[in-house]
């Protein structure tokens, strides 16, 4: 029967598939690369992180004395006092090493970032869904085309409205203030209006045919309806727009010359420019860095996932 | 409760695509009327001009006494399930059912009331502070069915509220529906592309392709007088037996071909159908139900005796639908038959409901009864029934 089956061209089972054993000798390699291909990529993402703070624990005069070392070098919380201001004179120069050269107040830039990233983040997400709602929903002349001219806004690179919205602001008399700071980015993103719009587009028409005829306008459709069913969608708006708003730096640096007015980033831009260049401040800089980093980090951890899987659904990775 | 009157109604697109064509209709107080075709037929076009979703291009559209042509949807005083259910996925059943009385500010009293009453007769008041995504499918119907009569509208729109259900809770939803429906007595107008579904709820069906309303009655007129082939090869499952044939007027009768057989009718006839006897001789569409073929064995006394090759025997429990072969071709009559129709693809064959104690076999010759006096005539051209 067997030759028979051989004879048919009919292989016998063991030398169709490698044996149970073979097979997950190779599963567990594959499994091992892939572990050490993540580790890799763990490594380089957070090595930056350790670094800076490794960095602002070190005493700044000692750095380049230890500067093979992955631990703090002559460690010290100091340069973390510096920077929010509560440190004294003697701790200054303890862990500087010399007199202190540049400064900034941490606390006001921590609030200018915070109002500006805040006032932008609701404005941005409130007038982009009204937008997407309408490009998705209400019927009007000359709709697709004019969200197509919308769109097209996303292909100008930000560096060309740079200059006009900086005259503009200047003639309105907004120069170092938190509407110059906050204006161009207040109202809405072509990037936002087209994130929610699709997101809009999937909602079932029915559901606002449903409330139309249950007695909604469109405004109560909307603010009753469509919003509190976009909560995902929002609020992973709301998080990449506070996460931009707080990374900005060309627009402040060049609206917000007043340090009372200057986000964390442009002010420690300004730090590091204080340091003679012979001895920079490094650690009092990564320190400064770090807890600018801090809000972030934190959104970034408690809303990570949401992140994740929205910039999966909007098919932007 | 009220009327509703729609006169000449049309919904043209702006691609010029005419979707329903000068549609006329009388619907009577607490009626519960139900509007069938094939896919896009119009029938959910109809309905959404009723309920305002859709602009009316002309005509006119009366609810109760008065026009509602151009009346905004939420003045119109009906109420609406979709189907899909429409429900708001982050409100409660409570707050879903509540919601448009809550946007007519009804007092919380009232509310409440009608909220409770719903709740009872829907079989909803465990569920009231869960979300729709918590209920099946069936729970959910029942809610947006909730939504509908908390409002006590004038006129409740269905739009094939029962598709997405599994055939059996579909089966029970009917009767859930049409119990309602009769409790409240208020006037339903209802979409399905379900004829079994027209066919046991509706006081009155009107049938609709490419359209055009092809004709309103009630089901068993539809079934046992169509007023055209689409209406006679669309209403009934397995569907109507269409055929090309000749009739000739004799002394003693009139002989229908089948193939290169023939039937007899009586003079009679005549009598039921007189403008059968200007179409002598010429080429027209005969129609016989296959609940009007037999197994000429287990009908000893009843209709015309023709011969048939069996070509395939569908047992059914309770019947055997028989797809014969009479030596005749099936017209088709264009457009998509209802899902259940199950007489697709045998071409020539001829269908027969015998009994569940029929002898037949597959590949043999036998002889059928064919009742004739439920045959119907059609104009070949036109499609229209040949009677008066």
């Amino acid at each position: 029967m067997s030759a028979t089956a051989l004879d048919d061209g009919l292989t016998p089972p063991s030398a169709a598939a490698p044996p149970p054993s073979a097979r997950l000798r190779k599963r567990g390699i594959g499994r091992a690369a892939a572990w050490a291909f993540m580790i890799a990529i763990l490594v380089i993402s957070v090595f930056p992180f350790w670094w800076a703070l490794r960095t602002g624990l070190s005493t700044n005069g000692q750095l380049f004395a230890g500067e093979q070392s992955l631990l703090p070098v002559g460690y010290t919380d100091n340069n973390f006092e510096r920077v929010l201001g509560t440190a004294s004179e003697e701790e200054i120069l303890e862990s500087l090493g010399r007199q202190n050269t540049g400064s900034f107040d941490f606390l006001q830039s921590l609030k200018v970032s915070v109002i500006v990233s805040t006032a932008v983040t609701i404005g941005q997400v409130a007038f982009s869904a009204m937008a997407a709602y309408a490009f998705a929903r209400l019927r009007f002349r000359g709709r697709d085309k004019l969200f197509f001219l919308f769109l097209s806004g996303l292909m100008i690179p930000p560096i060309f409205t740079l200059i006009p919205n900086l005259v503009l602001v200047k003639n309105l008399g907004w120069l170092n203030s938190y509407p110059g700071i906050i204006a161009p980015f207040f109202f809405m993103t072509p990037f936002a209006v087209f994130f929610l719009r699709q997101f809009f587009l999937g909602i079932s028409r029915e559901v606002e045919e449903a409330a139309l005829l249950d007695g909604a306008g469109h405004f109560r459709t909307f603010f009753g309806i469509i919003v509190p069913m976009s909560a995902a969608p929002l609020a992973t708006l709301s998080i990449l727009t506070y996460i931009t708003a707080w990374n900005e730096f060309l627009w402040p640096l060049v609206v917000a010359r007043d340090p009372a007015r200057q986000p964390l980033t442009v002010a420690l831009g300004q730090f590091t420019a204080q340091q003679p260049g012979t001895s920079p401040d490094w650690s009092g800089l990564m320190a400064g860095t770090l807890l600018a980093a801090l809000p972030i980090i934190v959104i970034f951890l408690a809303f990570g996932r949401k992140v994740v899987d929205s910039i999966g659904f909007s098919g932007i990775k | 409760m009220a009327t509703v009157e729609l006169e000449e109604l049309t919904k043209v697109y702006p691609g010029g695509v005419t979707a329903v064509n000068a549609m006329s209709l009388s619907i009577s107080d607490g009626e519960f009327v139900v509007f069938v075709g094939p896919s896009g037929c119009g029938k959910s076009t109809a309905l959404r001009m009723v309920a305002g979703l859709e602009e009316i291009s002309s005509g006119t559209l009366r609810i109760g006494d008065a026009e509602m042509t151009k009346v905004h949807p939420r003045d119109r005083d009906i109420a609406m399930v979709f189907q899909n259910y429409a429900l708001y996925p982050h409100l409660t059943v409570r707050k879903n059912i509540a919601y448009p009385l809550k946007l007519a500010k009804v007092g919380k009293s009232e509310m409440d009331r009608r909220l409770e009453r719903t709740a009872e007769v829907l079989h909803l008041t465990e569920f009231l502070d869960r979300k729709p995504a918590a209920l099946s499918g069936g729970q959910r119907q029942r809610v947006a069915m909730g939504r509908a009569i908390v409002r006590e509208p004038a006129v409740f729109l269905m739009d094939e509220p029962l598709s997405n259900l599994d055939a059996k809770l579909r089966v029970y939803m009917r009767s859930e529906i049409s119990r309602i429906q009769q409790d409240l007595g208020v006037t339903t107008i209802y979409v399905t592309h379900d004829q079994v579904e027209a066919m046991t709820m509706g006081d009155r069906v009107a049938v609709l392709n490419g359209g055009v309303l092809q004709q309103v009655d009630k089901p068993s007129v539809l079934y046992r007088r169509p007023a055209n082939m689409f209406v006679a090869g669309f209403v009934g499952s397995p569907a109507m037996n269409l055929f090309e044939s000749t009739i000739t007027v004799g002394d003693a009768g009139v002989y229908v071909e089948m193939g290169d057989q023939q039937v007899e009718l009586p003079l009679s006839f005549l009598d039921d159908c007189p403008a059968l006897r200007a179409h002598q001789g010429e080429r027209l569409v005969c129609g016989i139900r296959p609940d009007d073929v037999y197994d000429a064995a287990l009908a000893p006394d009843l209709g015309q005796r023709i011969a048939a090759n069996v070509q395939l025997l569908e047992e059914l429990g309770s019947e055997i639908v028989a797809h014969l072969d009479i030596g005749v071709q099936r017209v088709e009559i264009g457009g998509p038959t209802a899902d259940t129709d199950d007489s697709e693809g045998l071409g020539s064959a001829f269908l027969g409901r015998f009994a569940q104690q029929s002898d037949a076999r597959v590949g043999e010759r036998m002889e059928v009864a064919v009742d004739v006096s439920a045959m119907h005539f059609f104009d070949k051209a036109t499609g229209e029934v040949i009677r008066s």
